[in-house]
Parts: structure tokens; C-alpha cells; sequence
């Protein structure tokens, strides 16, 4: 299917009246969550999971993407009006944004983060329609032994990036390779750690562990904290349309941060986060003024919201290629397809075209909808502040408790989701992260599969994992990447990107 | 925070022992037919070896801690409540039915949690209860359970 025929289909999926409809709830919702300091793109996305279960596979997954990057978008609004980042993703912003707040400039700094984050997300969109097909194409030629070391390589990066000492990392990752063997065998069905439980015979279950983790353990943290009400930069916002000058110190820094977040985006990890810094940080280092930055400079939030909506859109294609997720937003998108019976990799866009086709299209048509729907609505996001925490923690902790029943009307997988709960709650509380743990539970039946395959054609010889070129380079950067870590001036520089994040 | 990291290895350890003793029960093959045991065996190995490895860690860093005090009851309380209260919703769920245990969990964690006073948590409870109601009985359509009010709610 040529790039125009592709384009018409996608488009003509997601102009419907209820796949528009859909994409205006998710962008809405998603952009409500973000601004809510606590709660982030995951814990948007877990809370809506089940409602698209009712949802053809294409609305189900227009409504997920725009709750992406609505979130991703609504953060930048409590950075900006408040100091507080309303995900990770949105602490750079702090910086500059909330310093432009108090010199009165509130209104140019959320208006920027709009379109760059607009200018962004469109870019991005072509960054997909040109490389997503291209590595799924590029896919069909790996085999088991690729794909193996394709997940230990995904795996390896998320657990360097994880908060917390190494050995954590890795337990957190040993552990959810753990809890993903529960329930059928993949290849002949036996069952595993069920116990006799019917529940858990197809597994512990994406949803109740992601809404567990992401959402019950982020309010378990969060109510234990001051619920003094926070402040409001008050100001009256006025001129959200970027002025010339504005314009001439913003574009560089839109476009050098699309390109650094497309390409970090792509990678497993944190990646969102991380090209955020490395927006600002390059922002910073080409600047005729590095000591103005920190003290209210537009290019501190230029560059990093596009960066940031940039890797949100690259986030997609190691996901629709290859089938593998680069994050745990990433890979609650996969269990949302697989619930629907489609499983994401190399034949992805060419058996469901209308899906992947429709996703693009509606991903811009999300961005627009940022645009033109949130800048008036900055007042009620405003407003929505300042409803105390004590009073919207509870509706939160409700919404996931249904969620979750909504499934399959299974006590059983509540009483998981809170399980899952306290255990996110107290790996914070004693240096654990959570990341590894539920991209190692994704991850684990494809490294499982994968790694009983390749010694099926081996019959046992380990060696096929060295024998083709493309394993062993994959395998090689793994290595690379601890060996890297291992080094302490690198060391050094994590421990400080790390205190960053945290 | 070291004390902890001897608890979690001391658990880790149990666990690992746990899988491992599941493990046997399962079909582990040979490297050139794997069965259903195979991988959890390699990852169960794993998990030993990372634990022993943190459980060195700890004891090796022991006399380098420092004492710091701890408020551990004040950090937790607040969290160990919520939970409480939804270890009890749950319990009570398909019993009192979706109405009267939605209103019941909103007003605990209201009051107990979020310290809200009485009429406050009570109407922000009793509100809470019905929107969702609506919201997820009537216009989401999801089956949630009528409980005591099945003759009334019909469900």
C-alpha cells in the first residue's frame, strides 16, 4: 500500500463521529490526569484499560494514545503554574517554566509548551510513518535467536535506567520474568504457580499489576504526604499566543528537541524522561547565555516539552515493528491489543493496516485537539488544582477498584491490584523501582518462547545465540551497556541524572 | 533502609526457595527440549544468586550505616489505613453491593485518611456513590453488583 492510499485509510478510520468522539475523551481525560500532580500517563491509561475492552481494537487504541500524550501534555501545566511536575516527564519544565510564571510570562510559557508540543508531535508522525515500516520490514528477516537477544538488550537498558542500586534493578526484573511464567506455559500449556486457582490461569494479569502498581501505590505514597494545598503561581493568564520574539528564541530548541525525543523515544527506558534532560541540557550548552537558564528562558521549555512529545511518538515503533514495548505505558498498549486478539510485531501494519494507519492519523488529529480544546481550558485545569488531594485521592482509588472489577467481575483480581499495590508502595519506600518489574512481566513469555525456540533449531548448543550477527550485536550492546555503568565516572553522572529524576 | 535490605534478602531467599520447591513439580526438559519448567528454573537460579548477592551487600555495608531516626508508624499509617479500608472494600463488595460499599469506603477514606470532617465526608461520600453509580451502571453499562439493593436496583 503506497504512503497516500495509507494516509486516506487512516484518516477515513479516525474521522468517524465515534473514533473522533473517542480521541477528544482520551485527549480531555489524559490531559486532566496529567495535571493532577500524582498520577501519571500509566495510571491514566490503567484506569480507561477496561473501559476499551467494550471498544473496537482501532477506537480502543485511538482513546489509549490520546490519553498518552494528553498527560504528557497536562503535566507541563503544573510545572509551569506550580513547580510540580505532573509526571516525571515534565521536571525539566519546572526550571524555566514556573520562573517565567512568576515574571508574569505564564501565559507564553504554557502557550510554547502547546505548539512545540504541537510542531513536536506532528514531526513525530512523519518520524513514524517513515521508520515503522521500515523496522517491521527489517523485522520479518529475525528469527528466535534475534529476538531473544532483542529482549535481553530492551531489558538490560530499562534495569540500568531504573532508580535504585543495580542488584535492585535486576531482582525487580528477575521477579517480574517470575510473576510473567504464571499461568499457562506458552508453548505447551502447563500450568504454573496457579495453585488451583482459576484466576490465575491466565496469568496474574497486566491490568490489576500495572493499576496496582502505577495507581494504588502512587496515591499510598501521596497520602502519606503533607496534604497542605500547594501554590498557585496567581497570576491572570493572559497572552498564550507566542509572540515573535518569542518565536524566534523557541524554534531551534522545538526543533533540535523533536529530533533528540523521536530518536531517545525510540529507545527502552525511561526515554521520555530522559530526552527532556537531554533537550535542556543541549538547549543549555548551545546558548550564547547557559547562566540565564534556571531563571526563566523560553528555550528551557521549548525544547523539552517537544522533546518530550517527540519520544512519546517514537515510543510507538519499537511496539508496532517489532512487538516488543519500550516502556510500561508502551506495554500496557500491547495488553490493550492483545486483549483484542492482535498481537504487535513485524506483520502488524501489514495485517491490521487500518489500525496502525488509523492510530497515525488520529495521533495528529489528538494534537490538534491539544491545541485548539486546552488552551482555553488552562482555567479549569487551574481550578481543578485546587481541589485538595484528600478529596480526589479516594475517587481515584474507587475508579481502579471498578476498573478492575469491570474485567471480569473477579473479586479475586481487586484483591491483586491491591496486593500489587502495597507491594509499589513499599518498593518506594525502600529503593525499589517498579519499571523493570512490569516490563520483565511483558517481556518474559516473548524471552521465554523465544529462548526455547532458538534451542529447539540448536538442539541445546547455546551458540546460536552468537552465531548470527544481528543477535550477537545486540547481545554486545547489553553487555556494553553494563560494562559502561560499571565505569564510575558514568556511574557518577547516573547517580546525578537519577537524583534529577527522583 | 539497610535493616530493610536484610528483611527484603531474607524474603527474597524464601521465595526463591518457594518457586524452586513449585519448580519440581513442573516438566524442566534438557537444553535441547526445554519444558514448562525450564525457564522458571533459570530465572528461579537467578533470583537466588541477585539475593545473595544483596544480602552481601547489606551485611558488608553494616558497619558503614549511619543510626538515623525513623517515624516508621507516622510514614506508614496514613498508607496502612488505605489499605485496610480496601482489603474491606473488597470483602464487602459483592455482599453490600456496588451503592452501599462505594459510600461506606468513600467515607472512611475521607474521614480516617484524608481527615475531612464529618458532614463534608459524609456528602461528598453519599454524591460520590451515586455519580458513579450512574456513571458506571447506567451509561458504561458494567455489571457491578446490586448487593442488599437487588430488589430495588434490580441488578
Amino acid at each position: 500500500m503506497d504512503l497516500f492510499s495509507a494516509l486516506i485509510l487512516g484518516f477515513s478510520t479516525a474521522l468517524t463521529v465515534s473514533n473522533l468522539a473517542y480521541c477528544l475523551i482520551g485527549v480531555t481525560f489524559g490531559t486532566l490526569i496529567g495535571v493532577l500532580p500524582g498520577l501519571g500517563p500509566v495510571a491514566a491509561i490503567s484506569l480507561l484499560l477496561p473501559i476499551t475492552y467494550k471498544l473496537v481494537p482501532v477506537t480502543a487504541i485511538i482513546l489509549l494514545a490520546g490519553i498518552f500524550y494528553g498527560a504528557m501534555y497536562g503535566g507541563s501545566t503544573t510545572s509551569i503554574l506550580m513547580n510540580i511536575p505532573g509526571e516525571t516527564a515534565s521536571v525539566v519544565t519546572c526550571l524555566d517554566g514556573y520562573m517565567m510564571a512568576r515574571q508574569g510570562r505564564a501565559g507564553p510559557a504554557l502557550g510554547i509548551a502547546a505548539f512545540g508540543s504541537f510542531i513536536a508531535g506532528t514531526l513525530g508522525i512523519v518520524g513514524i510513518l517513515s521508520l515503522a515500516p521500515l523496522l517491521g520490514q527489517a523485522a520479518l528477516r529475525i528469527g528466535p535467536p534475534e529476538y531473544f537477544s532483542l529482549t535481553i538488550l530492551g531489558l538490560s537498558l530499562i534495569i540500568i535506567l531504573s532508580r535504585g542500586p543495580l542488584v535492585k534493578g535486576l531482582i525487580m526484573a528477575t521477579l517480574g520474568l517470575l510473576a510473567g511464567s504464571v499461568g499457562g506455559d506458552p508453548v505447551s500449556g502447563f500450568q504454573r504457580f496457579t495453585f488451583g486457582s482459576f484466576t490465575l490461569i491466565d496469568g496474574l494479569g497486566l491490568v490489576p499489576i500495572a493499576m496496582g502498581m502505577f495507581g494504588i501505590g502512587e496515591v499510598l505514597e501521596n497520602v502519606g504526604r503533607s496534604s497542605k494545598s500547594e501554590d498557585i503561581y496567581e497570576t491572570k493568564i493572559h497572552g498564550l499566543l507566542p509572540k515573535l520574539q518569542d518565536w524566534k528564541d523557541s524554534i531551534w530548541p522545538i526543533l533540535r528537541g523533536t529530533v533528540i525525543g523521536f530518536f531517545v523515544g525510540i529507545l527502552p527506558g525511561p526515554s521520555v524522561t530522559i530526552s527532556t534532560f537531554a533537550s535542556y541540557a543541549v538547549e543549555k550548552k548551545l546558548s550564547r547565555h547557559p547562566e540565564k537558564f534556571g531563571t526563566g528562558v523560553i528555550q528551557g521549555v521549548a525544547g523539552p516539552e517537544s522533546a518530550n512529545n517527540a519520544a512519546t511518538c517514537g515510543a510507538f515503533i519499537p511496539l508496532v515493528s517489532l512487538g516488543i514495548p519500550a516502556n510500561v505505558t508502551m506495554a500496557l498498549f500491547m495488553g490493550a491489543l492483545m486483549i483484542h486478539g492482535i498481537q504487535p510485531g513485524p506483520l502488524f501494519i501489514g495485517q491490521y493496516p487500518e489500525i496502525f494507519w488509523g492510530l497515525i492519523a488520529s495521533m495528529y488529529i489528538g494534537n490538534a485537539l491539544l491545541l485548539v480544546l486546552n488552551l482555553p481550558l488552562i482555567g479549569l485545569w487551574v481550578r481543578l488544582l485546587r481541589v485538595p488531594y484528600n478529596i480526589l485521592f479516594p475517587l481515584v482509588l474507587l475508579f481502579c477498584l471498578i476498573g478492575v472489577y469491570t474485567l471480569n467481575s473477579n473479586i479475586f483480581e481487586m484483591l491483586i491490584m491491591v496486593v500489587f499495590g502495597v507491594f509499589g508502595y513499599v518498593n518506594r519506600k525502600i529503593g525499589f523501582d517498579g519499571t523493570p518489574f512490569i516490563l520483565a512481566m511483558v517481556l518474559g513469555p516473548i524471552m521465554e518462547k523465544s529462548l526455547r525456540q532458538s534451542l529447539l533449531i540448536s538442539r541445546g548448543h547455546p551458540g546460536i545465540f552468537f552465531g548470527s550477527p544481528i543477535s550477537l550485536a545486540l547481545l554486545g550492546l547489553a553487555s556494553l551497556a553494563f560494562i559502561v555503568l560499571l565505569i564510575p565516572t558514568f556511574r557518577k553522572k547516573k547517580e546525578v541524572l537519577k537524583e534529577d529524576q527522583g | 533502609m539497610k535493616k530493610t535490605d536484610l528483611l527484603v534478602s531474607l524474603i527474597l531467599l524464601a521465595l526463591t526457595l518457594g518457586a524452586s520447591l513449585e519448580i519440581r513439580n513442573m516438566p524442566i526438559g534438557s537444553f535441547g527440549s526445554p519444558g514448562a519448567g525450564f525457564f522458571p528454573f533459570l530465572v528461579a537460579i537467578l533470583l537466588g544468586i541477585l539475593t545473595l548477592i544483596l544480602l552481601a551487600q547489606t551485611i558488608w555495608e553494616k558497619g558503614k550505616e549511619k543510626a538515623t531516626p525513623s517515624n516508621v508508624w507516622g510514614e506508614w499509617k496514613k498508607g496502612t489505613l488505605t489499605v485496610a479500608c480496601l482489603l474491606g472494600f473488597i470483602a464487602l463488595f459483592e455482599y453490600l453491593g456496588f451503592l452501599i460499599s462505594t459510600f461506606f469506603l468513600m467515607a472512611f477514606l475521607l474521614l480516617a485518611v484524608g481527615g475531612r470532617k464529618w458532614l463534608e465526608a459524609i456528602g461528598t461520600a453519599l454524591i460520590s456513590a451515586f455519580v458513579c453509580h450512574l456513571l458506571f451502571n447506567s451509561l458504561l453499562k458494567a455489571s457491578l453488583p446490586a448487593g442488599l439493593l437487588k430488589g430495588l436496583l434490580g441488578n
